[in-house]
């Protein structure tokens, strides 16, 4: 009786309760994952213009597993949960769980991506103490550096534009455009993208690139500048007109391409390389973009970089900083750029222990490269950051090749473009 | 962890169960801890009856106050904002319970339009699995990535690799598939019967040959899209053959004896078949039972197909659906059989059921103890008729019977105590009347199990 009269209470609010009980129980799960470890949430981008696959995120998917497991060695106490978007719908999924408190510990995206995401209040800003910051190459972090002089988040790895071919069809990759034109001749094929982002190495072979910098900064490019960039085009529209030089509207059309010996050769980037090593195997080339008679091709690099969410409790933000640490150390950034060799690291000590070691097409890859390629990376990202601008080039640069576009209207076009969407 | 079914299904749930225990790392947040307490509770109090008791009946009918609780949650999402806190999770919640809540306002509304509207089937059948489907994307959305988890294989079936998002589009599209398959499949019914003239009731079978047809090429193509092709599909047919062998034998004998009797058109839907001796009218021809309705008592009886298939049947409806039935009744001895014979024939002939051909025939049938014995037999067209055609028959007999002087004789029984054992003189007595009891009456014994003397 007295016992039943204890239990009262209890039963009426055994909802409340067990809600009370069940919360408290999964929080602990929650917390301690079983073994004391911290689970925290990565959101990946994933660039959907190389991923125009049925299994997309595939190859990403299987490096962030392997990558996990690595990482559960080094650092038992962290495990790591990455979901992959693409690149474009990453802002909009972040908006939506970052309302709702469920936002990820960690936003691994591109740096104009990151620099975005910190504008919009998605991810924090990035304090790196001065030991920190000089583990991480200058030019990097400059990159990430909002207007307010604060870090959208901290550079990891970078990624690299670059010549892959086939080794069974080519012996050696040409070195300059004349070669490029002379191997075509002879029934090599060729592969570019029509996009402006991907087709920008070619610009400093002919010096184009000054034509948009001022463009971009609002004034009239020089004489001699627009015709270098006149000069471009017109290698763009020869180009078009050659058989064996093909044009396709993505990346991942172009690596299908080269993967069933459709193609010979096609610009990439270093971070699709693990793919096309899966296929190709050892016939797989890499090699630096062709120089032209101006000058050496100005590849853009794609910076990887790691911000902190919003939403993390006290212990996850703890862990993810704690991570990234680790992460631009030169033991992590040597040994991750070798195991995948797909990313450049970001730590000046680590980047030349390694260069000596990674594909031919990384080695060129220097540090004065970084600080060259700078320009390209300002002029691109300022594309990247307007849909509309980029949507309009492309249509120039598509009318250029397969149209009837002529060089010298396009190349005008571009500069106007470029002049009024600043 | 991968646990080995056989060596041509394999299930690996790890990366399932991983995906879900790193939703349990938002707990650490005191955030989201706050706004599921907050939905919590408030759904505890709407549980108890707290909200709706806390506003007067006399304000708010009784379905805008099952509203109360979600726009709560609602409220509190909006201040949430307003305070700068995350307060994603409490609308959607708020807006989750809302959706569900307004399918009986809408529902009322749709009814009040037109009555006639399949409110009901429209809400089981689509709205309330589509609600259910976009609230576990949107959930899975809000916790993740979608795709992430669609891409996570759990599954490997004949080297096909099963992913989660596939096998969640393959339910959903079974489940349309089966839900919306009897549409066509009317519509194909009812275009046999316009261009070749099928009858309706033929039709009804048909409609359901045509909706295994959209269920099996349906079936075929999901499998097709999930990437079991023709090798994986041998594969599973040599899988099945061994698990019809031993467990689904009856399932698939059912099914196949349902499809038999759709093309043999013995039991469609309209039949009218005897079952012990009852006359039960075939409601549906489903995938493993046959769905009847029993005339007597409106049972509904389900019966395995394979029964139908298997055992014999009678069938009313099979080539035509007349019926045969008959009344017996008896009459005096005094009365002239021809008379009754004709007498009986116009009564049943007179009921407006009972069918001019075959015509309507009276029997004399046996001289019995206490009445000759006619039968009248009559056809109807309806079988399910027979029953209440006869129960009428009977009782114009009896008015008729009763009008023309007719007796209907019965045995009269007659019980009286008797001695025993018998005295003298009750023995006298009954020697005396003849030893023969009259007609209709005999003795019964009381207390005692022997036989009486007349018998003996």
């Amino acid at each position: 009786m007295e016992a039943s009269r204890l239990c009262a209470p209890i039963r009426r609010n055994r909802y409340p309760i067990a809600l009370l009980l069940s919360t408290a129980l999964l929080g602990g799960c929650g917390m301690t994952d079983g073994r004391r470890s911290i689970v925290l949430k990565v959101a990946q981008a994933s660039n959907e213009n190389e991923q125009r696959t049925p299994h997309r995120f595939e190859a990403e998917r299987k490096i962030g597993k392997d990558f996990q497991q690595q990482l559960k060695e080094m650092q038992p106490g962290i495990k790591l949960h990455p979901s992959i978007y693409p690149e474009e719908s990453l802002e909009k999924e972040l908006i939506v769980q970052t309302n709702s408190g469920l936002g990820p510990d960690l936003v691994i995206a591109d740096s104009n991506q990151a620099l975005n995401l910190v504008t919009l209040g998605l991810t924090e800003p990035i304090q790196l103490t001065k030991e920190r910051q000089n583990l991480i190459n200058p030019a990097a972090l400059e990159r990430v550096k909002t207007a307010s002089g604060s870090l959208a988040g901290q550079p990891v790895s970078q990624y690299l534009q670059l010549a892959c071919f086939d080794k069974r069809k080519l012996k050696k990759a040409p070195t300059t455009l004349k070669e490029l034109s002379e191997a075509s001749g002879k029934g090599t094929i060729f592969g570019m993208v029509t996009n402006f982002q991907d087709l920008y190495w070619s610009l400093g072979s002919f010096g184009a690139g000054e034509a948009l910098a001022t463009s971009l900064a609002g004034k009239k490019a020089t004489v001699a500048a627009h015709a270098r960039l006149t000069e471009w085009m017109r290698w763009l529209k020869a180009s078009s007109y050659q058989q064996n030089i093909v044009f396709v509207p993505n990346q991942a059309t172009l690596r299908k391409a080269l993967i069933q010996g459709d193609m010979h050769w096609i610009s990439c980037w270093s971070s699709q390389l693990p793919q096309l090593r899966e296929e190709l195997k050892e016939h797989l080339g890499i090699a630096p973009l062709p120089s032209g008679e101006f000058g050496r091709a100005t590849p853009i690099t794609r910076l990887q970089v790691w911000a902190l969410g919003k939403n993390s409790s006290k212990r996850q933000r703890a862990a993810s900083l704690n991570l990234l640490n680790f992460m631009v150390q030169p033991w992590a950034q040597k040994t991750y750029a070798l195991k995948y060799r797909k990313g450049y690291p970001v730590n000046p000590a680590a980047a030349l222990i390694v260069s000596k070691q990674l594909p031919q097409g990384f080695k060129a890859f220097t540090e004065d490269e970084n600080k060259r390629i700078t320009r390209g990376d300002a002029i691109v990202s300022a594309i990247d950051a307007r849909p509309k601008l980029e949507k309009e080039i492309k249509s120039t640069l598509n009318q250029l090749i397969f149209d009837g576009l002529s060089p010298e209207k396009a190349a005008s076009e571009l500069e106007t473009q470029i002049k009024l969407k600043r | 962890m991968t646990l080995s079914m056989s060596y041509l299904i394999t299930i690996g749930p790890g990366a399932i169960a991983s995906e879900l225990l790193s939703w349990l790392s938002y707990l650490n947040r005191g955030t989201v801890l706050l706004q599921l307490l907050l939905v919590g509770l408030v759904m505890v109090a709407e549980k108890r009856g707290a909200l709706r008791r806390s506003v007067k009946h006399r304000l708010l009918p009784e379905h805008i106050r099952v509203l109360i609780g979600p726009i709560l949650l609602l409220m509190s999402s909006a201040l949430f904002l307003l305070v700068g806190l995350p307060w994603g999770l409490l609308r959607y919640f708020g807006l989750l319970w809302l959706g569900w809540m307004l399918f009986t306002p809408l529902k009322t509304l749709l009814l009040s339009i037109n009555k006639k509207f399949p409110v009901d089937e429209l809400e089981s059948t689509f709205l309330r699995p589509v609600y259910v489907i976009v609230a576990t994307i949107s959930f899975i959305r809000l916790m993740g990535s979608t795709e992430n988890l669609a891409q996570t294989p759990v599954a490997n079936l004949f080297g096909v690799e099963l992913t989660l998002g596939r096998i969640y589009v393959a339910i959903i599209a079974i489940y349309v598939i089966m839900t919306l398959s009897s549409r066509p499949a009317t519509f194909l019914a009812w275009l046999s019967g316009v261009l070749f003239g099928v009858r309706p009731r033929n039709r009804r079978g048909l409609e359901l040959l045509f909706r295994y047809s959209v269920i099996i090429i349906g079936i075929i193509g999901v499998a097709y899209f999930i990437g079991i092709d023709g090798t994986a599909f041998i594969a599973i047919a040599g899988g099945l053959s061994v698990g019809i062998g031993f467990g689904v034998k009856e399932i698939i004998s059912n099914f196949i004896s349902s499809i038999w009797l759709l093309f043999e058109g013995s039991v469609r839907p309209g039949e009218i078949l005897m079952i012990n001796g009852d006359p039960c009218t075939v409601r549906k021809l489903g995938l493993r039972a046959t769905q009847l309705r029993r005339g007597r008592d409106g049972a509904e009886l389900l019966i395995p197909n394979q029964n139908f298939f298997t055992q014999e049947a009678t069938s009313f409806t099979a080539t035509e659906t007349s019926r045969r039935d008959g009344v017996v009744v008896g009459a005096a001895y005094d009365h002239d059989p021809d008379i009754i014979v004709e007498l009986l024939k116009t009564i049943a002939k007179e009921h407006k059921k009972v069918l001019e051909y075959p015509p309507v025939n009276a029997f004399v049938i046996d001289f019995a103890e206490s009445s000759i014995n006619y039968k009248v037999l009559f056809w109807v067209s309806n079988p399910l008729d027979a029953f209440e055609v006869g129960s009428d028959i009977r009782r114009t007999i009896w008015k008729q019977f009763e009008q023309k002087g007719i007796t209907i004789p019965f045995p009269q029984r007659q019980v009286y105590p008797m001695e025993w054992p018998p005295s003298l003189q009750q023995s006298l007595h009954s020697t005396r009347g003849g030893g023969v009891m009259p007609q209709g009456i005999q003795p019964e014994l009381t207390g005692s199990d022997e036989e009486p003397h007349s018998k003996a």
